[in-house]
């Protein structure tokens, strides 16, 4: 009974508070950095009482010790054309996500992207995060600026993470009038992930999300698109390929601020052993935002003792709009079992090529520069089945 | 000439596991190089009698056997699993072929052939060698080369899913096809192209067991014999006059005078 005693009058933000001296240590944003670790105190860590953590309870993954590595190096591979500097400041996340306050508190620094207007960068820009010793922590952030009329397409892995771990990531994408741009983010490896992404997009442009999570022993990826231009289009689409204990939770948001804008989003998971995944869909539309056309789709395909909570919200203010959104939850489909089987596979072999198109669904909407990036990743997780 | 018996069935019956009886006593033997047709009208139990020769789940055997021959001599089919049925030499042409999304055609058809050919002695193929052997079969069947890019059976019209069925027998080379309904939802263009498949892959090696409701199949393939199925028995058989005779008459008269 003591113990538990102490756990309640423990400070749970302990373990982080005393990696803050390390972390004020030449950074050049003492102050917001102080700011930040404050706002975390006043809203707290997140729990399951919390209605936006109701499904991903982080408690475990934020209890620590960690080390804080001084250093990290990103991997990077970026055409010419594109200019590459240091964060100089923060993204801006407001108040109230706790993970992002954490990361702006114990940040790493970042890489801040800009492309010029009117620039076609041919080649992807490739951004892997540093690995990551078990029982570490890293906070990166990302911050990209694309120009009016300009395509890039980015590919952000974070692929080497031990256990125990803790990633907590920033990443804000301003994409201005007319430009098409693509971000994909692969996340494997195990321990505890933590992802918030901020977009706004002007009017005329295309942007494309892809989040690809393979494993992990948890995941939280929240992310939140801001559609303020007119005519601007959005594709958000995600895989969860999960096995054993593993828990991914995605966390959309689309704001639909102005009118004649479009949202598309398909997640997709397969989940094995007695994995857990977590969809929210919120889609706003705003006052005015007329002609708003927002599609949203989330289907799991589960194991026996697999479990997935999925959840549409749709907040509405203006006629005129065309908003859908639908969740399946399924397993393995007998009948097209027996039809491969009758062909000679056996049934793990027909169970494997049924999880392989199911999923191809969705790789089929990845950016085309991320494609072959993604396939290999999806095939580390079919190939150890 | 040694006449070689391909399959074998007596006295088989089968129910819907904890329903009621549907096969009542099945015997038929079918030689290498024959195509019989069983006949007979809705809810004779002519699909339940394709589906558990291929050992659908769906089913429990009450009684009797099935044996399929192979090299190795006959083999009771209903000891194996419905893949090892496959590999042994059995295929199933489905009344409804599943679709199968986000698979493409050819990664389909190359799956079922490395692992059919693989589990009869054979070297694996390279893709290049796979490919040759698709087109083969594609020109022999005159069937589009757009057709393997598709997802399998995906907004196939009802036609194509069933050349499709050809296309997988012709790959998977079986020396006994059960071909369910092969004829049911088809124009008369697409029933010929079926039909002309079918006829295409027949050897004096292998055997065809054509299952329909209708003669108008057997216009286009002229069985050796026929088989007219009612309440989970064959109460007729015969060459394939009998098959006109239905086309003429109708079930009526063979059902009301089977007594």
């Amino acid at each position: 009974m003591t113990g538990s005693l102490t756990a309640k009058t423990s400070d749970p933000l302990a373990v982080f508070a005393a990696l803050i001296p390390e972390a004020l240590e030449e950074c050049t944003d003492r102050e917001a950095r102080l700011a930040a670790f404050e706002a975390l105190r006043e809203c707290g860590l997140p729990h399951r009482k919390v209605e936006a953590w109701k499904y991903t309870d982080p408690t475990g993954a934020v209890s620590g010790p960690f080390d804080r590595p001084h250093h990290c190096s990103y991997g990077l591979i970026a055409p010419d054309s594109v200019q590459i500097g240091m964060i100089q400041v923060f993204p801006n996340i407001g108040k109230n996500h706790p993970f992002a306050l954490l990361s702006h508190a114990l940040s790493h620094g970042g890489l801040e992207f800009i492309v010029p207007p009117d620039t076609v960068v041919d080649e992807p820009v490739q951004i892997r995060l540093p690995a990551i010793a078990p029982n570490s922590l890293l906070c990166p952030a990302i911050k990209i600026r694309v120009g009016a009329g300009s395509k890039v397409d980015f590919i952000v892995r974070s692929e080497e993470q031990g256990e125990g771990s803790l990633v907590s990531q920033v990443t804000q994408l301003t994409v201005a009038e007319n430009a098409n741009v693509s971000f994909t983010k692969l996340r494997s490896g195990r321990g505890a992930h933590f992802h918030l992404l901020l977009t706004d997009q002007a009017a005329d442009c295309h942007l494309t999300l892809f989040d690809s999570t393979v494993g992990g022993e948890l995941t939280r990826n929240d992310l939140h698109a801001e559609v303020t231009g007119e005519n601007a289009e959005i594709d958000l689409h995600g895989l969860y390929l999960l096995t054993g204990s593993d828990h991914a939770d995605s966390h959309t948001t689309v704001e639909h601020a102005v009118p004649n804008t479009r949202s598309r989003q398909l997640y997709k998971g397969i989940l094995d052993g007695r994995a857990c995944g977590v969809f929210n869909g919120r889609i706003v539309v705003k006052p005015g935002a007329h002609g708003t056309d927002a599609l949203q789709m989330n289907r799991n395909l589960l194991s026996e003792k697999a479990k997935v909570d999925t959840k549409p919200q749709l907040e509405i203010a203006n006629d005129d709009v065309r908003c859908s959104h639908g969740a399946t939850i399924g397993r393995m489909d007998d009948a097209q079992v027996f039809y491969l089987e009758s062909r000679g596979l056996d049934r793990t072999a027909a169970e494997a090529l049924l999880a392989r198109g199911f999923a191809g669904e969705v790789i089929d909407r990845a950016p085309a520069a991320a494609r072959d990036a993604l396939t290999k990743q999806v095939e580390s997780y079919f190939s150890k089945k | 000439m040694k006449v070689e018996i391909m399959l074998k069935i007596e006295q088989l019956k089968a129910r819907v596991k904890d329903g009621p009886e549907i096969l009542k006593g099945i015997d038929l033997e079918v030689n290498a190089g024959e195509m019989h047709a069983v006949m007979g009208p809705n809810g004779s139990g002519k699909s339940t009698l394709s589906r558990v020769i291929a050992g659908h789940p769906d089913y429990e055997i009450t009684g009797g056997s099935i044996s399929l021959e192979t090299p190795d001599g006959p083999l009771d089919l209903l000891s194996l699993e419905p893949h090892e049925r496959a590999r042994a030499g059995l295929f199933l042409g489905f009344q409804y072929p599943l679709e199968i999304p986000g698979v493409s055609n050819r990664t389909f058809l190359r799956a079922i052939f490395n692992t059919v050919n693989r589990a009869r002695g054979n070297a694996p193929l390279d893709p290049m060698e796979f490919e040759n052997i698709l087109n083969s079969k594609l020109e022999l069947l005159g069937i589009q080369r757009e057709f393997v890019e598709r997802s399998v059976n995906v907004d196939f019209s009802g036609g194509e899913k069933k050349r499709n069925e050809i296309l997988q027998m012709a790959l998977l080379n079986p020396k006994l096809a059960l071909l369910d309904e092969i004829d049911s939802g088809l124009d008369v263009d697409a029933l010929k192209a079926v039909a002309e498949g079918v006829k295409t892959l027949r050897t004096p090696h292998n055997a065809v067991v054509l299952i329909t409701h209708y003669q108008r199949l057997l216009d286009y393939l002229l069985p050796d014999r026929v088989h007219i199925m009612a309440d989970g028995k064959f109460i007729r058989s015969g060459g394939s006059d009998l098959a006109l005779e239905i086309e003429e008459r109708g079930y009526d008269w063979i059902l009301n005078s089977k007594d």
